[in-house]
């Protein structure tokens, strides 16, 4: 359907959706190619390497979801898989930390920016809470221990009755499919708001160019 | 570290031969699953392994921030506020 000649364009949900999206971010900031020169601090490479490694967390749990979960305990490719899901978790906590600590010294949270760094704080909390699950779906003893040990500190705060850490079916599904959206979607949010926002100004350093204001 | 596809297999037909082995097999099976060395200090109760991975990530963050950041030669950094010039290179 064509509007008519000189008629403004009539209001519908697709083109305010449009227009919303558009304006989340600000005009050549959804990738750019030109960056402040504090910028170049090896902590931001933390931050992309999280990133990078999750997306390895998620593809190595691809495949042993595929296997099942005791498919590792009986195949040498399972075992190895097993194990690059592992060490890419190592490495996605690892990087995080360290982009956590640096962000945390240089007070990430000014210029406006309270939002980017609470969505990390989530991120991290929420990525916890998914290795915390992983634990339980190893179907050895070791997930068989954990799970007895926690089901007291789970109950302790009154949520045993609808998170039981004892039943391993729920347990895997936690793991494998709501705990990961909830990381992926909040990973998403904290890279739009970096990149709505920009990255924060060393503490001595130039006037922001986002808030205006000088630290 | 977990028992081998072999070792699984020797202990099942133990098993199979004498079900009172089974006291055997658990302990058998948990001695292969011993999961290392601890370090105790008060409430804290944390393998050596984990530990030297929280030593390597406090390393790496201390050369994170001590570290020089490699600048590209098509960098133009003016009175602290530099950009990467993509734009220009690739045209």
């Amino acid at each position: 359907m064509t509007a008519s000649a000189g008629a403004p364009p009539r209001a519908s949900w697709t083109t305010g959706l449009r227009n919303r999206l558009a304006a989340v971010v600000p005009a050549g900031q959804v990738l750019p190619d030109r960056q402040p020169a504090y910028v170049a601090s090896w902590i931001y490479v933390f931050g992309v390497a999280t990133l990078a490694a999750f997306l390895v967390v998620l593809a190595s749990g691809a495949v042993l979801a595929m296997g099942g979960v005791g498919w590792w305990h009986t195949s040498g490719f399972g075992h190895y898989v097993n194990s690059v899901h592992l060490w890419s978790v190592e490495v996605f906590f690892a990087a995080m930390v360290i982009h956590l600590w640096g962000k945390f010294w240089m007070a990430a949270w000014r210029g406006k920016r309270a939002l980017t760094w609470i969505t990390g704080v989530v991120a991290f909390v929420t990525s916890i809470g998914t290795a915390f699950t992983g634990y339980l779906t190893q179907s050895n003893f070791d997930s068989q221990w954990i799970s007895s040990e926690a089901k007291d500190g789970i109950n302790s705060i009154g949520a045993g009755a609808f998170f039981n850490v004892l039943n391993p079916g729920q347990m895997l599904l936690w793991h494998v499919v709501l705990l990961p959206v909830a990381v992926g979607v909040v990973a998403v949010l904290h890279v739009v708001l970096v990149r709505r926002h920009g990255v924060v100004p060393p503490l001595d350093g130039p006037e922001d160019p986002i808030s205006g204001t000088v630290e | 570290m977990a028992p081998t596809r072999d070792e699984t297999a020797a202990l099942d037909r133990d098993l199979e031969r004498s079900p009172d082995r089974a006291e055997r097999y658990v302990v058998t099976v948990a001695g292969v699953l011993e999961a290392g060395k601890y370090v105790h200090w008060g409430v804290l109760n944390v393998s050596v392994t984990n530990l030297a991975i929280i030593a390597v990530i406090i390393v790496v963050f201390l050369l994170a921030i001590l570290l020089p950041f490699p600048h590209g030669a098509d960098d133009d950094v003016e009175e602290g506020v530099g950009v990467r010039r993509d734009e220009e290179r690739s045209s």
